[in-house]
């Protein structure tokens, strides 16, 4: 059938497949975005293309992907622009040392974990067209990652923002993303450069020069936007378009740059300012559309890329369960000694290390950047997004075990409030 | 234990788990990426490749004929060799051993003659185009082996069999 007709019925099948799986795990107290990734694999060759392929090649025909990817790309933008907004330096400000120590730890530990389970990786499921380094490095990256939508989520649901366990975690979350983030930069920038148009020089330059345009140039002048905020009242029309183009433009430079447009994106909605009523007022106008109908459509596309069938034989499925044991020794073990050591109880550095281990949705977008230059392989891909699933899963049930949700409404009750958390996280889960 | 002191141990204690639980592990990072200088890959040999001749036995068979295009998608020393259309696809899960590929052919309806047959083929990167040489042997002495060479197709239009 003709594209746009093939579009709109690929589109309508991953919104209910989206909601109705999110609802399922929802029942199940699990967040509803793992629900959401859950169902694109599901529509995937995992389950769709093995059970009924036939259903799967008419609804996903290869020559349709083009604009399903291209959806899910702007949707994606939007959410890192929304992830990017979330993130408040002030979260840092305040929590003292401790916090310091714990999100430090809690990248370099699963980084350095990660890196060096790529030597016994590498020979074994890379080729000799990826350098070691860049297939370490994004080993690292890929391991140190936090979701920090989805634990903001987590924590706002359990009543856990206003306890110091949770004050923390979003602080150290934080830094987490942004660190993984610039991370990342640097290992696309690596794995692209023997092929890149552009000099790595110009690359690093040009990413160096955005950075101080966005902070520098553009930040003041989004601070006259909330201004004009506070005295209308509002984000407006006028607003919100000059906002998008920021983002567009944003994205643009870094991909032309050869980094990744996503962390354009991601930049864009950094430099925003935090105020709480313009960081509310924007993601009003830009959530619900983002994570009801664009974000499921980039799970869809990760779901189309998840091949299980190729997790085959004791080998591959040995692989995969040593990267979930170093994932979860590196993010859930490092967090935690850091926490205990900086003098959290071992109940509340436990939490804080159920929670950091959350990958989520965060992890797929780096798994995929991966995948698309090339560092990791279709098999590996597989592994991790199974990692991502079990590390996300885990979350809710050993944190009900921790920390019970009873116990902690009747601390709170003991406890006077400690300062009042910012603007409602991002509703993604 | 007056505030100051408290203030300056705590300082020093800081210091101390930032150069014990960060620093170090740092340090191991650069031993790793040292070490792996030295590991060896499996050789690339994802992509698209153009079968050029099939000979030997009963010659082309199903999907296995001169112009077909054999997609590889590779995972480390775990290749899959996809040829075929729609409907007619056979995968052949292989493994990469230097520049040696080996696996069974699954059973298909495309070739039942070819059901079970061993595959082993070569890689030679050092010709340009890179070329393939392979042999099916069919199983249990069912027929002659079957001979094929291929080419690996450029970057352009190796599409989406590209795997790594």
């Amino acid at each position: 059938m003709p594209n746009l007709l093939t579009l709109l019925v690929q589109v309508a099948a991953v919104v209910v497949a989206a909601r109705a799986v999110g609802w399922l795990f929802r029942r199940v107290r699990q967040p509803q975005v793992m629900g959401e990734m859950v169902a694109g694999i599901l529509l995937g060759p995992s389950l769709l293309g093995w059970a009924a392929p036939g259903v799967s090649a008419w609804l996903f025909p290869p020559d349709s992907l083009g604009a399903l990817s291209a959806l899910s790309q702007v949707g994606l933008l939007v959410f890192m622009f929304l992830v990017g907004l979330e993130l408040d330096p002030r979260l840092l400000r305040d929590r003292g040392r401790a916090a310091l120590v714990i999100s430090h730890v809690s990248i370099v530990a699963p980084f350095v974990l990660g890196a060096g389970l790529a030597l016994y990786l590498y020979p074994r499921l890379s080729d000799d067209g990826v350098p070691f380094a860049g297939f370490a490095l994004f080993m690292g990256a890929a391991m140190s990652v936090t979701a920090f939508p989805v634990l903001a989520r987590i924590l706002r649901e359990r009543g856990l923002l206003r306890t110091r366990v949770g004050a923390v975690t979003i602080a150290c979350a934080a830094v987490d993303d942004v660190t993984a983030w610039c991370i990342l930069a640097g290992v696309v920038v690596l794995v692209r450069s023997g092929g890149a148009e552009l000099p790595l020089w110009v690359t690093i330059g040009g990413s160096l020069a955005f950075a101080g345009a966005m902070l520098w140039g553009v930040r003041p002048l989004l601070a006259r936007m909330e201004h004009t905020f506070r005295r209308r009242g509002s984000v407006t029309q006028d607003m919100l378009a000059a906002i998008l183009l920021l983002v567009l433009a944003a994205a643009w430079t870094t991909e032309w740059l050869g980094v990744h447009a996503l962390f354009g994106a991601f930049v864009a909605g950094a430099v925003m300012p935090k105020g709480e009523g313009f960081v509310h007022a924007l993601n009003e106008k830009l959530e619900d559309v983002t994570v009801v109908l664009l974000l499921p459509l980039f799970f869809a596309f990760t779901g189309l890329r998840t091949a299980f069938g190729l997790v085959s034989g004791a080998e591959m499925w040995g692989y995969t369960a040593l990267i979930v044991l170093v994932a979860v020794a590196g993010k859930f073990g490092g967090s935690a000694l850091a926490a205990r050591a900086t003098g959290m109880s071992w109940r509340e550095a436990g939490a804080l290390g159920v929670l950091m281990n959350t990958r989520g949705l965060m992890e797929l977008v780096i798994l995929n950047i991966g995948l698309d230059i090339g560092v990791i392989s279709p098999a590996l891909f597989a592994m991790m997004v199974l990692m991502a699933l079990f590390t996300t899963f885990m979350t809710s049930p050993l944190l009900e075990w921790i920390l019970p949700a009873r116990q902690i409404r009747a601390e709170a009750a003991a406890r006077p409030a400690p300062q009042v958390d910012k603007a409602p996280p991002l509703s993604v889960a | 234990m007056t505030p100051e002191t408290s203030g300056r141990l705590s300082a020093v204690r800081t210091l101390a788990l930032y150069a014990g639980l960060v620093g170090i592990p740092i340090l191991g990072l650069v031993a790793v990426l040292h070490a792996g200088q030295r590991l060896q890959a499996p050789p690339s040999v994802g992509g698209a490749w153009r079968v050029e001749s099939v000979d030997g036995g009963a010659g082309e068979c199903g999907p296995l004929a001169r112009g077909a295009v054999l997609a590889v998608s590779q995972s480390g020393v775990y290749v899959t060799l996809a040829i075929g259309g729609e409907g007619d696809i056979v995968s052949i899960a292989t493994r990469l051993d230097g520049d040696s590929l080996t696996g069974t052919v699954p059973a298909t309806a495309a070739c039942p003659r070819l059901d079970g047959a061993r595959l082993v083929a070569t890689v030679d990167r050092t010709s340009a185009p890179h070329r393939m040489a392979g042999r099916v042997v069919p199983a249990d002495g069912r027929g002659a082996a079957v001979g094929f060479t291929a080419t690996r197709l450029p970057v352009e239009a190796r599409g989406a069999g590209a795997g790594h």
